[in-house]
């Protein structure tokens, strides 16, 4: 009978945990609040003193305090904790919850949580898609034992943290990329006397904002360096690696005019400072008198010179290594000359490339849409419908063009 | 299409095959391929012949193969690659690399 009674508020004291944590209610509440509304009603339920999410930095590899209740200075300092040490850095390594009945420098390596004279401690991974994206814990100072039930209650309380957080930290990175790009990627690339210039990137169907870039910049010299460059990878991180090989191509252009070598000099550094990146770029420098155009390929696709005329030609200069592949690989410089009206076009390969047909069926229907005098605004417009406007590319797209008018 | 990848041991030779779309979404499917081959291999050959498509993060993938190759000092190339995949290859100017010549 006594069991009976016991069994039946045990699954009514269950129920009434689960509502709590997963309360409609919680939906409406920024991430911060929401994480330590979830924080206060977990210590509540629990009778616990202390709640903390720790969130995974992936970069650094370590568990940084983002909420705690009872615990507040654990954020307030920016606690980190690497993973596989101390008590939330042996959760994150295992991915398995763990309990404590004695918190000592034996078994937590966090002064505040033995400053708070916690005795006993459970915790559990927050996971999404299988990935330890953080730890949640909570801790009590009179000794006690954390229960089966307790350690389930945490998973549940882990597992509405962890969607809240992914939702929240996707809708971060696609708003700082796409912030990231436009501010590297003006849309009306700066005005040089006596060339038409027009850009444009769309991102892909599949990848969004990505790695590629344009630039056109008027040395001291009056060289004038236009680039085009396409950084692997996709989303915050191929822009974050595309904003420093931009500035970085953007000075070593200033000690030379030589495309190979600013080139070369490119590699060298991305070889070192970012041994993981690749990329692929065009760099092409028009001298002062803007008659002649000198031009080193990194991997990348052809550049398209239209005549002013209109006719179409892809310029079949040596293609060297993408950077970022081979420490020291040898580049060349190949020159062209630029006649008055003639136009300069350059873009990344997400323009040309498609599943269903080979690359250089695409160079050709990329030829053929660039055949019509005209300007440089009407000519992009031209080539983004043809290419793009019956099938949306999955990779993102850079195109440049620059006509000389004078 | 996705990709699939099988490794083929004999002889110190690991082959591995590489069947499908090579890209941005199936290119860390092959890195650990590559990495666990590595290993135990003292030469690692990469066939292309059954891939259909490949773009530029696919060729990063061969590219960082041929790395994790060289940091263990086990010899690498990239064969049999055709068609669409061979002109994306070239037109990078990457053909060679991978395929072992020295540059």
């Amino acid at each position: 009978m006594v069991n009976w009674r016991v069994a039946a508020e045990g699954s009514e004291e269950r129920l009434r945990r689960i509502q709590t944590v997963t309360d409609a209610a919680l939906s409406g509440l920024q991430l911060d609040d929401l994480l330590v509304e979830l924080l206060e009603r977990t210590r509540e339920l629990l009778a616990a003193d202390t709640a903390t999410i720790l969130l995974l930095d992936p970069e650094s590899g370590e568990l940084v305090a983002t909420a705690a209740v009872g615990i507040e200075e654990e954020v307030r300092q920016g606690v980190r904790i690497p993973v596989g040490r101390g008590f939330a850095g042996r959760i994150a390594a295992r991915a398995e919850p763990i309990t404590l009945d004695h918190v000592g420098r034996d078994t937590v390596i966090n002064p505040i949580l033995i400053d708070k004279r916690l005795t006993s401690m459970a915790g559990v991974p927050m996971l999404a898609a299988g990935r330890v994206i953080g730890v949640l814990h909570v801790g009590s100072v009179a000794g006690r034992v954390f229960t089966d039930d307790d350690v389930e209650l945490l998973r549940l309380v882990a597992d509405r943290a962890s969607l809240a957080t992914q939702a929240r930290l996707s809708q971060i990175e696609r708003a700082t990329t796409l912030a990231l790009q436009r501010s590297l990627l003006p849309a009306r690339p700066p005005a040089v006397e006596g060339l038409d210039v027009a850009a444009r990137y769309i991102p892909g169907a599949e990848v969004g904002v990505g790695g590629d870039w344009y630039d056109l910049f008027e040395l001291p010299s009056g060289h004038v360096g236009v680039v085009v460059g396409d950084v692997e990878g996709s989303g915050l991180r191929a822009a974050v690696v595309m904003g420093r090989i931009r500035s970085a191509l953007r000075a070593y252009a200033l000690e030379t005019a030589d495309p190979a070598r600013v080139l070369t000099r490119l590699d060298r550094k991305i070889q070192l400072f970012e041994p993981n990146a690749m990329a692929t770029v065009i760099y092409a420098v028009i001298n002062p008198p803007h008659t002649r155009a000198a031009v080193s390929l990194a991997g990348h696709l052809p550049p398209v010179l239209i005549d002013r005329r209109g006719n179409p030609r892809l310029v079949r200069s040596p293609v060297d290594l993408p950077l970022g592949v081979y420490p020291g690989a040898a580049r060349r410089t190949s020159r062209f000359d630029f006649k008055l009206g003639t136009t300069m076009l350059l873009y990344t390969d997400g323009l040309v490339e498609r599943r269903d047909r080979p690359i250089e069926d695409g160079l050709e229907v990329l030829r053929l849409a660039a055949r019509r005098p005209g300007g440089a605004q009407e000519l992009c417009t031209r080539i983004a419908t043809v290419l793009l406007g019956t099938q949306a590319s999955s990779d993102d797209v850079a195109i440049l063009a620059v006509r000389r008018t004078d | 299409m996705g990709l699939s990848v099988a490794t083929d041991r004999s002889g110190g030779v690991a082959v591995v095959t590489v069947t499908g779309d090579l890209d941005l979404a199936t290119g860390p499917r092959l890195d650990e391929e590559i990495r666990a081959a590595v290993k135990d291999a003292t030469e690692v050959v990469v066939d292309l012949s059954e891939v259909r498509f490949l773009d530029s993060a696919g060729i990063a993938s061969l590219v960082r193969g041929r790395k994790a190759a060289e940091a263990r000092g086990v010899a690498y190339r990239v064969d049999g690659a055709a068609g669409m995949v061979r002109q994306v290859l070239e037109l990078t100017g990457i053909l060679g690399h991978l395929a072992g010549e020295s540059v």
